[in-house]
């Protein structure tokens, strides 16, 4: 009986330690994808005759760790290991190449929330900055000091 | 040395036949790798097209990224009021402070 939990842990271990490296690999390969240009540029779209390739902007990142150990208690001495990791890639549309028999131009595409967003995040930095420089507290520290 | 972490670069892609024309895609890429392999950072973007027309006129359309240059824009000029506001108020408590003392 001892024997059976011994060896059935062991051989789960040896099993889901070589899935984890098979995943680890198969992430690492796609995470490495990502720098080709084939990510950047979508499949041309035809219309007629114009053609439209659209073009985006991709950002991954990628963080894994793992640990391994031995220790001894009161049951004997014992071991093991672990690991983890995780990623996240982000992708945003950049612009548009249309190809028409006349001409080909590139057509950026504005994402108007994220400028939004930049605006209140500049304004209110520049308005904290603003309150904490006109505070009557900061301009009597300046004048004690000088 | 740096190198091995950091790691810039332009690629071009396979050649696109539209219409006429020939559209070679060129992507710009940042690729950070931390130390032991333990994972990184990869920003991929497209940069531009080289273009050949089928009477041999060969040039490059830049590809312009108007959000990311507006929030860069943005985020520049609010450092930048930032610090002409403290230069202002500077002299204006340097100012206070000597006509106090005179």
């Amino acid at each position: 009986m001892a024997e059976e939990t011994s060896i059935t842990p062991t051989s789960m271990e040896v099993g889901s330690s070589s899935q984890a490296i098979d995943m680890v690999g198969s992430t690492l390969e796609r995470f490495l994808d990502t720098a080709d240009v084939k990510r950047v540029y979508g499949e041309p779209i035809q219309h007629g005759d114009t053609v439209v390739i659209p073009t985006a902007e991709v950002l991954a990142g990628l963080g894994f760790g793992a640990g391994y150990g031995t220790g001894t208690g009161p049951q004997g001495t014992g071991e093991g290991g672990g690991g983890g990791g995780g990623g996240r890639t982000l992708s945003r549309p950049v612009a548009v190449i249309i190809v028409t028999p006349e001409s080909i131009r590139v057509q950026e595409v504005v994402d108007p929330t994220k400028i939004a967003l930049a605006a209140i995040t500049a304004g209110g930095f520049m308005m904290a900055m603003l309150m904490r420089f006109i505070s009557p507290r900061r301009a009597m520290k300046e004048l004690k000091t000088e | 040395m740096l190198g091995r972490f950091l790691q810039v670069e332009t690629r071009a892609g396979d050649p696109i036949r539209a219409g006429d024309s020939t559209i070679v895609p060129l992507a710009k890429s940042l690729q950070i790798r931390l130390p032991g392999g333990r994972g990184g950072l990869i920003w991929n973007r497209p940069a531009s097209v080289a273009v050949q027309t089928a009477g041999g006129q060969e040039y490059i359309l830049p590809i312009r990224d108007i959000t990311r240059q507006v929030q860069f824009s943005l985020y520049a000029g609010s450092l930048l009021g930032v610090f002409l506001m403290w230069l202002l108020m500077r002299r204006k408590t340097k100012r206070q402070a000597e006509k106090e003392s005179e």
